[in-house]
């Protein structure tokens, strides 16, 4: 799969299955992919926590930097300006603020290495998105999201993601079920919702608890959005075999990237089912 | 006030009164009383201004916000700004500046525009609203920039011929990727080589990184040292404008001032027109409250929604006591509640949805009634009406409105009409105090100096010829307000209002409980 042609022109999130899952490395490779192309797309990327840091703040493990390309926009926290080697033009102060500070939209003046450091709640998100795209013309965004936090996915009108998991041999049954599980959830239907006498909406998270209390009539379930889902992959195609589940907001997984360790990618295709469609995953972009 | 305000519906006003600017909604939300008659007649004076600077120049009006909406808040008491508040500062002088160009003249004492020098030293990265801390600041920027750009140029091309060098003899691609994960088995002729670091990956992989020499490191090492003196000299050129900005310190506050007046009267102006609000009068203690047409915006939205009829309270307040009783469902509550809204418009210096409202200036205006929200542990709902009623009547030796609905109204009647005629006796003999109370208590004696009204009422004569009736609840209500002539009007006294119980058939209720009660009436 080209990278670069799946994400050119969208609002792509990099969500990570853990910490140090490789979201940040696979944000480097994606920039790089869309900065090699011949038509030049307006490129801006910014983060929903800390990316490009020395040291991971929680486990101390080397990060990667992020390097960002003259004519870039770039979204971080005040305090990343000191630190930067790349030279850059303020272009805006959100109201968002980071423990590090106002967050703030440059364009890079001249290229460096940068760490990105964003808002997490959703309403900043959802604005300094829609600012990107309307006043400061980008094209392409790329959100490196944090660990797990599917939410801010939603934030962004239209927005997709990619899924960045760490695969390794002794837990590679449960990264494919988590995996799965994702890839169904973002086949439901979104949307309004529809009513009816045969309609049954879940306030709240769905649980196995929750799916005993639907009445025995219900054919179609509403759930606000994926992330609602508090379900495994087993429990949540028992439930899907027997009613119509359909979400509010809509939640669009573009593929997911799986990193390889001590299994091949043969083996993990085949913990994730023949019918998981190729187009929806690649593999460690750095491996050979 | 917060009390007074809920009771007269007043956030549909205020959600509709809309600053642009961060200065302009902290004074909205400061929510000041006006403290004489001549700042609120300039302030009148001014928000006609802008009233006629909306209608007869449209697009400058809407380029006017356009400026306004880009300005951001700034801290002219920072004393040490860093990029970011320099940004912000420029950002909000290349506004400023174009909304004072733009804008009709307000005088705020003491503000003048005096900062263009200051924007152009702001501007030598470029002019609007960024800011881009440009090599024009200093030859020293220019030489450490200079050296960066070269040695990164430099850095580029061993990276690139490295990378060449990799691909043709080892057929490793690290143009786009700064490592590869490579077989083991693979990796094992590059162990040694200087040119790789390698590292495990997995148990079969390892990590390879380009290594690109010494002669790539010390390049590195020399631009890191112009990357140091470039923040070095960065830091120096921040520091001085951030004294310029220091130096300009009181004009910055005046502007904040400035922008927050034309923002206000703007937006007031915005308001007037879009709720079709007029210029009230201001009259001196002791004249009448005089209404034409007052208007109560929040409940003409909901009875228009419901396709109901509004009538809009026209009157003269003529005693500083007004007693006013009515039927049930008459709109004696809401002739109150006009009235609030009213003098709050006028206290706040907002013009007012009415034709005409002429009125005094208070130091207060209090509300005393059902749902006065303040919830005060261990006090019944009459406790709490006390508790209300003793707050206003502290400020009862200042010029005050007090506004009294249906007061004791859960005490017994006979103690609740005692108590309300007290009120009412102390309210007339403090010459400061208006009062406008509604009470069932029709009989209730008055000093000479208090005025008696009463709505209208129900309208049995045109009622009756009409033939209507109506099933449900919805459709009874519609004749209720049909009928009912919701109009204040000077009452004589002696008239008995006997409306409860029509308006209790009207509403369905039991037709035998009904006449028994009406027979026990006729009976009395």
């Amino acid at each position: 799969m080209e990278i670069k042609s799946a994400v050119e022109n969208k609002t792509v999130f990099i969500v990570g299955s853990e910490k140090n899952a490789g979201k940040t490395t696979f944000l480097n490779f994606t920039l790089d992919s869309l900065r090699g192309a011949k038509r030049k797309t307006r490129l801006a990327f910014m983060s929903t926590g800390v990316d490009g840091e020395k040291e991971d703040f929680v486990f101390g493990n080397p990060k990667p930097r992020v390097a960002a390309k003259k004519g870039e926009l770039v979204v971080t926290a005040q305090s990343a300006l000191a630190s930067t080697d790349a030279g850059y033009e303020l272009l805006e102060i959100f109201p968002a603020k980071t423990v590090l500070g106002r967050t703030v939209l440059i364009k890079i003046v001249r290229d460096g290495n940068i760490e990105i450091i964003g808002p997490q709640s959703n309403a900043h998100i959802s604005g300094i998105v829609s600012a990107l795209r309307g006043g400061f013309g980008a094209e392409t965004i790329i959100v490196d999201g944090a660990a797990s936090r599917f939410t801010q996915v939603a934030s962004a009108d239209g927005a997709e993601f990619i899924y960045v998991t760490r695969v390794e041999k002794c837990r590679a049954q449960s990264a494919a079920e988590a995996l799965r599980l994702i890839y169904e959830l973002s086949r439901v239907p979104a949307g309004k919702t529809p009513r009816g006498k045969n309609v049954f909406r879940i306030e709240g998270a769905l649980t196995a608890d929750k799916i005993r209390l639907i009445p025995k009539e219900t054919e179609t379930v509403a759930v606000e959005d994926c992330t609602k889902v508090f379900l495994s992959l087993a429990q949540w195609r028992k439930f899907a075999a027997r009613y119509n589940p359909v979400f509010d907001k809509s939640f669009r997984l573009l593929f997911a990237s799986a990193n390889l360790y001590d299994i091949a990618a043969g083996e993990f295709a085949k913990l994730l089912g023949a019918d998981f469609p190729p187009d929806k995953l690649v593999f460690n972009p750095y491996a050979l | 006030m917060k009390e007074t305000l809920a009771f007269a519906e007043f956030d549909f006003l205020l959600s509709r009164w809309a600053p642009l600017t961060p200065y302009g909604r902290a004074e909205k939300d400061a929510l000041e009383f006006f403290p004489d008659a001549k700042s609120l007649e300039a302030e009148y004076d001014l928000t006609e201004v802008f009233l006629k600077f909306i209608s007869e120049n449209g697009a400058r009006a809407d380029r006017l916000e356009f400026y306004l909406r880009r300005i951001p808040f700034i801290d002219p008491a920072v004393k040490t700004a860093d990029c970011a508040d320099i940004f912000a500062c420029k950002k909000f002088l290349s506004n400023v500046q174009s909304v004072f160009a733009l804008a009709p003249a307000v005088k705020t004492p003491g503000v003048k525009w005096k900062s263009a020098g200051l924007l152009r030293t702001l501007s030598k990265g470029g002019e609007g609203e960024t800011f881009y801390l440009s090599s024009a600041y200093s030859p020293a920027l220019v030489r450490a920039r200079e050296k960066i750009l070269e040695l990164n140029s430099a850095l580029d091309k061993i990276r690139a011929a490295k990378h060449k060098e990799f691909a043709s003899r080892h057929s490793l691609d690290f143009s786009a990727r700064e490592f590869l994960v490579i077989d083991e088995t693979r990796a094992g002729k590059l162990y040694g080589n200087p040119d790789f670091f390698i590292e495990p990956y997995d148990s079969s992989h390892v990590t390879v990184k380009p290594v690109y020499g010494r002669a790539y490191l010390a390049l590195r090492a020399r631009r890191d040292e112009f990357v140091r003196a470039e923040k070095t000299e960065e830091a120096k050129i921040l520091k001085g404008l951030s004294l310029a900005i220091a130096a300009e310190v009181a004009h910055i506050s005046g502007y904040c001032r400035q922008i927050a007046r034309i923002d206000i009267l703007l937006s007031k102006a915005r308001l007037a027109k879009a709720l079709k609000l007029s210029r009230p009068q201001i009259a001196n203690h002791g004249a009448p409250i005089k209404i034409k047409k007052g208007r109560l915006p929040a409940l003409e939205r909901r009875l228009e929604a419901e396709k109901l009829r509004y009538t809009p309270l026209s009157c003269a307040l003529d005693a500083r006591v007004g007693v006013i009783t009515g039927s049930n469902m008459g709109g004696k509550t809401v002739a109150l509640k006009t009235v609030a809204g009213l003098q709050l418009c006028v206290q706040y210096g907002l013009f007012v949805p009415a034709e005409s409202y002429a009125a005094p200036l208070f130091d207060a205006v209090h509300y005393v009634g059902a749902g006065c929200s303040e919830n005060v542990e261990g006090l019944s709902s009459f406790g709490l009406e006390l508790y209300s009623f003793m707050r206003a009547w502290k400020d009862a030796g200042k010029n005050c409105l007090i506004l009294l609905d249906e007061f004791a109204r859960t005490a017994n009647s006979t103690e609740a009409a005692a108590l309300l005629g007290a009120v009412i006796e102390s309210f007339c003999a403090r010459g400061g105090v208006y009062a406008c109370i509604s009470t069932h208590f029709a009989g209730l004696a008055l000093p000479k100096s208090a005025q008696r009204y009463r709505m209208r009422g129900f309208d049995l004569a045109a009622f009756g010829k009409s033939g209507i009736g109506a099933e449900d609840l919805r459709g009874r209500l519609k004749l209720i307000n049909r009928f009912m002539r919701y109009e204040l009007v000077r009452d004589g006294g002696g008239a008995g209002i006997y409306d409860a119980l029509k308006v209790a058939r009207l509403l369905g209720f039991d037709e035998k409980i009904t006449a028994k009660a009406q027979s026990a009436l006729e009976n009395k």
